[in-house]
């Protein structure tokens, strides 16, 4: 069992002592949980956040958070209400403990509801990093935007710099008493420059916990990618089928939807990728996506006990393409599993900004491959290099469709060779066609880390582009 | 006078000279209390699956100094937290004021004292839970048609209440009381890979404003439940939609709504003047082509507008204490109009906010955001219009959407459509889609229905700024047609 005190995440002389308080609110609530012989689950959180929002060479908003929160979820037999509340004091703790009793007392009983997931051996880990504070990330903000206007004098900056820390506590009626933190900080970085009515865009993003980056080469980066795609210089491809080399960024969006998509419900409901294809070849297999929720150095949304206060454990979602294993909480394995203790530990936290209990593995790590990103450029015959995607939704949850545009950085590739900047283009492809096996050349060694995933770029046979985004004769 | 349970006035005026008094160089604060009470409920094939309640409560302190804003918010209700927060905040305006190269200046708004609340016939939270999940239960109950192609009813209720109390250091004193609340039931049908889903009266999660319960009652949810079930069975065996670059579409209200939504981003000054370049996106309406640009035909007229009553985008008074307005965007087909807050109106040399700024709780501070955006109804039948056309489309309901930064590349997916030969509706289609570009979408449209087919929906989810506001807009149309639309796009 290591000895890591979660506690020592929160920098009490900047940010105050949040730990009286969240016991206080646990006290009470157990307390009257027990009283009245209910299974009872009581999350006590508090999170600090900081948040430098920069535009126009400048900052835009600035703001600093500092909340206690409760979640409290009651089970009477087959009966089960919950609520939460930012209301402190013993005032707004009575409140909460009425609210969800009167709840649960109205509720109707849910034939499959098994009640609380019974503890299980786990152990703490230190998960914390560089606490970013907010002087330090103006001064950033400053650097990024005079390496930008040493480059071009028409260069507009925006981004965001930020820090955030999460603590929370889990104690149960079931025996549950675990606590888990962790800290992190991001940097984000857009560049815009050219003419109003054909600007190029260029952005670079990535989220960190010990050593902070280098912010100007990221703003280096980004303010170049915005020189390359001015209006001017893009070169026009058509709608159709190409060889690519998606970048970290661009994966890491492709990702959110692997990880999305795979849920409980979904799998069940026939209306997921991954419906009944547990155990199935669903990717290629140069393709392994780890789930590193205990590992700070691989996954930035890590934790070492989900929100249910199940321990959670390093293991392989997709082992050589093939699926590990589907999240489930304890809610959905009692429907699904007739075994409330089939939970997964993978129940959604604070650290996401919301309660909404779902469970998915958002800790992804894509196990590297064996050559740079420009090794992989250099072997591309006649293709196109994707830096990243925007606005990407799903078309079809069942067959892993998605659409969605490419923004900030497409080029064409032939013979091994950057050609120049391509307008950008509209795709609608499937994730699970994209990786699947035979169309993933190779992958990279070198990755960047994304609040959900630690991705490298993969280099592709082919990925289907439905439209040209848009001309500027369009508009005319 | 004051909505019941607001904040005592003591604890604002504190809150206020802590903001105001630390430092004789600042040039404006404000404190914003906020309280969110919400309700949401969720059936699941006859078993309560959701049954959840939220509240949050906090005050929020904005400070300008140095021509650069800083903000802190708690939600420890004391006066010590909140006089830490003041200060917290004066050293975040501080660190920002470092970066500044254009010193913020604010649009100016009269002093406003008022109270005011959503009119409600029934509140929700006088109502029995036990009487709204027995809706629910049985309008999941309902859908079970006997088709076991069905595997999933569902049917879900939301409420919310946002109570403001904002004071200003410019004498505003602002108590509004916002209460919302929605509903739906959805239908998932499955055989072999395929999945179709069909929902009542709105996707994700229904449809909501600005209201009282009997918002909720009057959907009728079981009454049509049934009717969801059956579409998501037939929308099995129908018809593909069809690969096709010059379709002539009717897209009905209940997609337009999000049409509308995504492409009205782009009025959002603050996105127009690449405020938010680095995380919502932009905007192709640059503040050159105010007057000039030729958005629409001449059919289209688009409102801001705040003021329509029962809209899900309808308040008072916005979280910047701007009093709420109606204006228009688009008139005429021409972009005439942005929405705007009071540090971005200056900015296009506007002498006052259109009041659009508004936070999701007392942690965020305000951000430009649509309030209600309406297209006016116009003078077709709609009945007409489907008989007028030869060979077309009607697309129904959002399923799916994508639109590019600029807000000009959309891509969108709805749950049903119709075939029309010579006038009439022949079949359904399945899995529709369209894409387009927006002005030249919307310079396509040659017919607008009328009132007697006007509806207002409500998107309760639009994501914006980081830390990340999700924040609830009305939108209001009658069905439009558009012609020479690709559509088919999705072929699976």
């Amino acid at each position: 069992m290591s000895n890591y005190d979660p506690k020592t995440a929160i920098n009490q002389e900047e940010h105050g002592n949040p730990f009286e308080t969240l016991q206080e609110g646990i006290d009470y609530l157990m307390q009257q949980a027990k009283a009245k012989q209910y299974q009872a689950q009581v999350n006590a959180i508090s999170t600090i956040s900081g948040t430098t929002r920069f535009a126009v060479n400048q900052v835009t908003q600035h703001t600093d958070l500092n909340n206690i929160s409760f979640q409290l979820k009651l089970i009477k037999g087959k009966q089960q209400a919950s609520a939460s509340s930012t209301q402190l004091g013993e005032i707004g703790y009575k409140a909460l403990f009425e609210q969800v009793e009167s709840n649960l007392l109205k509720s109707p009983e849910i034939p499959f509801l098994q009640g609380l997931p019974q503890p299980r051996a786990g152990s703490n880990a230190d998960l914390t990093g560089k606490d970013w504070i907010m002087e330090d990330r103006a001064e950033a903000i400053v650097s990024a935007v005079n390496t930008a206007e040493e480059m071009t004098d028409e260069i507009r900056l925006a981004g965001t710099a930020s820090a955030n820390t999460t603590y929370y506590r889990v104690v149960s009626t079931e025996g549950i008493d675990v606590q888990t933190s962790s800290n992190y900080n991001y940097f984000k970085v857009n560049a815009i420059t050219g003419p109003a009515d054909g600007r190029g865009y260029g952005q670079e993003e990535l989220y960190w916990r010990f050593d902070q980056p280098d912010i100007e080469s990221m703003a280096e980066e980004a303010t170049q990618t915005a020189i390359d795609t001015v209006e001017s210089k893009l070169l026009t491809k058509d709608a159709g089928d190409y060889e690519v080399v998606l970048g970290p960024q661009a994966v890491s969006d492709l990702m959110v939807y692997i990880m999305f998509g795979a849920d409980a419900v979904g799998f069940h409901e026939s209306n997921s990728y991954t419906s009944d294809r547990l155990g199935d070849q669903i990717f290629d297999d140069k393709l392994t996506i780890r789930d590193m929720p205990r590992d700070p150095h691989e996954a930035i949304a890590a934790r070492t006990f989900d929100a249910e206060g199940i321990a959670t454990k390093n293991r392989d979602f997709y082992e050589n393409g093939v699926l590990k294993f589907i999240p489930y909480s304890s809610f959905f394995a009692s429907k699904y599993l007739d075994d409330k203790d089939g939970a997964t530990g993978h129940v959604i936290g604070p650290e996401f900004g919301w309660y909404g209990g779902g469970a998915m593995p958002v800790s992804s790590s894509i196990t590297p491959g064996d050559r740079t990103t420009e090794e992989q450029l250099a072997e591309v015959e006649d293709g196109l290099y994707v830096k990243n995607f925007w606005y990407n939704r799903f078309t079809k949850r069942r067959e892993g469709g998605l659409t969605g545009l490419t923004r900030n950085g497409l080029y064409h590739v032939k013979d091994g060779e950057i050609q120049g900047a391509v307008r950008n283009l509209r795709y609608t492809e499937s994730f699970v066609k994209a990786f699947g096996q035979g169309n993933i050349i190779s992958i990279s060694s070198d990755r960047r880390k994304f609040f959900m995933s630690h991705v490298p770029s993969i280099h592709l046979e082919n990925y289907h582009f439905s439209s040209v985004a848009h001309t500027k004769q369009q508009l005319e | 006078m004051t909505n019941p349970n607001a904040i005592d006035p003591d604890l604002m005026q504190f809150a206020l000279d802590q903001a105001t008094t630390q430092d004789s160089d600042i040039e404006y604060a404000d404190v914003k209390w906020m309280r969110r009470s919400s309700r949401s409920i969720g059936v699941k094939n006859g078993s309560v699956e959701q049954n959840t309640q939220q509240n949050t409560e906090g005050i929020g302190i904005k400070i300008l100094y140095g021509g650069a804003y800083g903000f802190a918010a708690t939600n420890i209700m004391t006066k010590d937290a909140i006089g830490i927060a003041a200060k917290r905040a004066l050293r975040v305006a501080k660190a920002s004021a470092t970066t500044m190269r254009n010193p913020i200046q604010l649009a100016e708004e009269p002093v406003h004292v008022d109270t005011v609340a959503t009119p409600m016939k029934i509140d929700p939270d006088d109502v029995d839970l036990a009487e709204t999940i027995a809706v629910l239960v049985d309008a999941s109950k309902a859908a079970d048609i006997g088709d076991d192609r069905i595997k999933a009813r569902s049917a879900s209720y939301d409420h919310w209440k946002d109570h403001m109390v904002l004071w200003t250091s410019e004498g505003s004193r602002i108590d509004q009381l916002i209460s919302v609340v929605g509903g739906a039931v959805d239908t998932l049908s499955v055989q072999g890979t395929e999945t179709q889903r069909r929902s009542y009266p709105a996707s994700f999660r229904g449809d909501f404003s600005t209201a009282g319960y009997e918002y909720f009652k009057d959907m009728e949810l079981v009454e049509n439940a049934p009717i969801a079930a059956q579409e998501s069975v037939d929308l099995l065996e129908a018809e593909q939609c069809p690969e096709q670059n010059d379709a002539t579409v009717i897209i009905r209200p209940a997609q337009l709504m999000l049409q509308l939504h995504e492409n009205f981003h782009g009025a959002e000054l603050d996105r127009a003047l690449d405020y938010e370049a680095a995380f919502a996106g932009t905007s192709f309406l640059k503040p050159h082509l105010l007057g000039e640009l030729q958005f629409g035909s001449e059919l289209i007229n688009i409102n801001t507008d705040a003021t329509h009553p029962g809209g899900l985008g309808t308040f008072f008074y916005d979280h910047e204490g701007v009093k709420a307005q109606n204006q228009p965007m688009v008139k005429n087909g021409k972009f005439v109009g942005y929405m705007t807050s009071r540090e971005t109106a200056p900015l296009m040399g506007l002498e006052r906010s259109n009041g659009t700024a508004r936070s999701s709780a007392y942690d965020r501070m305000p951000l430009i955001r649509m309030t209600n955006t309406i297209l006016q109804p116009g003078d077709y039948d709609y009945q007409e219009m489907i008989e007028e056309t030869k060979d077309g489309f009607i697309f129904d309901t959002n399923v799916s959407w994508s639109i590019d930064d600029l807000r000009l590349s959309f891509q969108f997916g709805t749950e049903i459509g119709w075939r029309i030969k010579d006038g009439e509706i022949t079949n359904l289609v399945k899995n529709p889609s369209y894409t387009g570009i927006t002005p030249q979408f919307w310079n396509s449209a040659d017919a607008v229905a009328d009132k007697n087919d006007f509806r207002m929906y409500g998107t309760p989810n639009c994501g914006k700024g980081e830390p990340g506001q999700v924040m609830y807009t009305g939108h209001g149309s009658s069905s439009v047609r558009f012609r020479d639309v690709r559509i088919g796009v999705v072929q699976l």
